[in-house]
């Protein structure tokens, strides 16, 4: 059990408690009924373009993308906001090619439509990769925010999985996609909720004479408002070109290819519906994380009026203060507080500076770069320390909103912000578990193992394989502290394949005459091409381009030089 | 390979669910046609691309 020196108060506890009780609750009530698969896996398909939209939008928001993000925003500043520009093209571009292919072939699973196009080989291989690769990353979905709520909350690490995923396991097993979308729906208005309050709750703790205009100078000083890069440099992970065509692949591959979104919008009422659904995030997803990466950059603004703590990531800090040689601890800790010192000046003289006007102005502005130089340089030694004492890389980025919550919010406000990163995980971890158990029941058993039954044996099978996926993301994330750099590498290897099926897709609704064996062997050599790519410099938002590219190319190749039989009903 | 090949030739036994029997709408809800929502998304993504690159460079 970690002992944090901040705790949130009994109505912060009351907020969380009625989140939890209310959203598993709801989730059963809206399961109700369930007796085909169906319905099951695809809420029966009668959601509206909303319902479903909101739940494309929940899934893709996962509790890490919250508190990640907002860490990222304060210590890199907003250039992240790129990584989403291409996604509203990839919507416009699904919504007209892969979206009515799925829908109208009355798939349950994307894979599935492969079979249909090419052959069962090339189903059974993209399918096969999905399970591999969402399998295991549900448990990092799972393990990430309950190690950094575990540390925030005083909280163990297991009751913090346990608790995560029980109580969507809960839902997810008895409602199937119904249960997944509505509560998305609820979880997703949590969420929206929360961005505006937590923008709103940053702003209001300003100092007084301080507006948001300083603070947004003063941002804006320290490069933290710098979004968008023009370099042509493939190197760099966050330029406007990587974003916009990079982001548009990456888009494309995982809302067009990952069975956790496709079963979100094939539960549309019509096509209309599924294509809307999709469409309806083209409009908000830029605006949704620019607020919160806002609120990263003005969480950044406030401590530099507040004084931070050494470490975020405050089981580390206790670790460090017990083992670090009281000298060389002492030392750090006063580099730090007066580099954090000379910072807060340097803030007050630039906001009196501008408005005094005049020449006074520009000094201030260099001023505070330089303050905040000497603040990064006290940074570093502190994670430094941390690392000789505890001997391992230390990275508390994702420690700084959470702990920013329950040390800095009260009166009810840290509960719903807490609540909000148990909805952004909970409502991706449920659609994880429903594709997965999709995934395993259509492309494998039903396949290969029991290829008649009754519904009800299918919708038993389903809630078993959900149970199943269910209980290994919850030991994958009780194990992850072991497993470290595996879960790198699975995560990493995630990326190598992710752009390749997408080829394949390409290949399959764009390409009449592209043979099955083109697609299996240009998946091959896209995967291939990904992992070549991997070893050189290059920013990792264009694997998904060099892999759906080579996919294409190669597949269409094999297709001249070897035709094969005719093209399969499209 | 044999059990490649062998799945290959089995044709897929599970029927597949068939979209619900509903029609779709001719129009589309919002902007009347799919051609007007789509430049509707690429006029405002490149809006808001705009106001986001003001947004940084703004003279607060």
């Amino acid at each position: 059990m970690n002992a944090p020196d901040v705790a949130l108060a009994p109505v912060d506890w009351v907020v969380l408690s009625l989140y939890l009780v209310a959203i598993v609750a709801f989730g059963l009530y809206m399961g109700r009924g369930s007796r085909r698969i169906d319905d099951f896996f695809l809420a029966g398909r009668e959601m509206r373009w909303w319902a479903a939209g909101l739940s494309v939008m929940a899934t893709q928001v996962s509790a890490i993308t919250f508190v990640g993000t907002t860490g990222q925003a304060y210590t890199k500043g907003m250039s992240f906001l790129v990584f989403y520009f291409g996604l509203p093209f990839a919507m416009v571009i699904l919504s007209a090619t892969l979206v009515p292919f799925f829908y109208r072939s009355g798939v349950f699973t994307a894979y599935e439509y492969l079979e249909r196009r090419f052959d069962s080989r090339t189903r059974t291989l993209t399918s096969f990769l999905f399970l591999f690769s969402r399998g295991l990353a549900v448990g990092v979905t799972l393990y990430a925010p309950s190690l950094v709520l575990s540390v925030v909350l005083g909280w163990s690490e297991t009751t913090t999985i346990l608790l995560m995923g029980g109580t969507t396991i809960a839902y997810v097993v008895y409602g199937g996609n119904r249960s997944v979308i509505w509560t998305d729906v609820v979880q997703m208005g949590l969420i929206w909720v929360g961005i505006f309050v937590c923008v709103a709750v940053a702003v209001s703790r300003l100092p007084d004479g301080f507006a948001l205009r300083d603070a947004l100078a003063l941002a804006q000083t320290t490069g933290r408002l710098e979004t968008v890069d023009p370099s042509p440099d493939l190197t760099r992970p966050y330029t406007l070109w990587s974003g916009l065509i990079g982001g548009m692949f990456l888009a494309m591959a995982y809302f067009g290819c990952d069975q956790s979104q496709v079963q979100r919008y094939l539960s549309g009422r019509t096509l209309t519906e599924s294509r809307l659904s999709l469409l309806f995030n083209a409009f908000l997803k830029v605006p949704m994380q620019f607020l919160i990466l806002l609120t990263g950059v003005l969480v950044f603004v406030f401590f530099h009026f507040q004084a931070p703590p050494l470490l975020w990531n405050r089981a580390e800090l206790g670790r460090v203060e017990a083992a670090a040689a009281p000298e060389e601890l002492a030392s750090v800790r006063g580099q730090f507080e007066q580099a954090h010192a000379e910072r807060r000046e340097a803030a007050l003289r630039f906001a009196t500076a501008r408005r005094v006007g005049g020449g006074e102005t520009e000094a201030a502005r260099a001023a505070c770069v330089v303050a905040e130089r000497r603040v990064e340089e006290a940074e570093g030694q502190a994670r430094l320390l941390a690392e000789r004492v505890t001997g391992k890389p230390y990275n508390d980025t994702n420690y700084i909103f959470p702990s920013y919550v329950v040390s800095q919010l009260r009166g009810g406000i840290a509960g719903l912000v807490i609540a909000v990163i148990f909805a952004a995980a909970m409502s991706s971890l449920s659609a994880e578990l429903n594709s997965l158990a999709t995934a395993t029941l259509v492309d494998f058993y039903r396949r290969f193992l029991k290829t008649t039954a009754s519904d009800g044996h299918y919708l038993l099978v389903s809630r078993l394989f959900t149970a199943f996926w269910g209980g290994f993301a919850c030991l994958v994330a009780l194990r992850a502290g072991q497993l470290g750099s595996a879960i790198e590498v699975v995560n990493r290897f995630g990326s190598y394949f992710y752009g390749s099926i997408l080829g394949v897709f390409g290949l399959a609704v764009l390409t009449p005459r592209a043979t099955a064996r083109g697609a299996f062997y240009g998946l091959i050599a896209g995967m291939s091409a990904v992992f070549l790519v991997s070893q050189t410099r290059v920013a990792f938002l264009w694997y998904n381009v060099v892999g759906a590219l080579t996919v294409f190319a190669v597949g269409l190749l094999i297709t001249a030089v070897a035709p094969g039989r005719a093209a399969r009903a499209r | 390979m044999a059990a490649s090949a062998t799945l290959r030739r089995e044709p897929d036994p599970m029927s597949a669910s068939p979209p619900p029997d509903r029609p779709d709408p001719k129009e589309v809800p919002l902007f009347g046609t799919w051609t007007s929502i789509y430049a509707a998304i690429v006029a405002s993504a490149v809006l808001v691309m705009a106001l986001v690159a003001l947004f940084s460079g703004w003279p607060y």
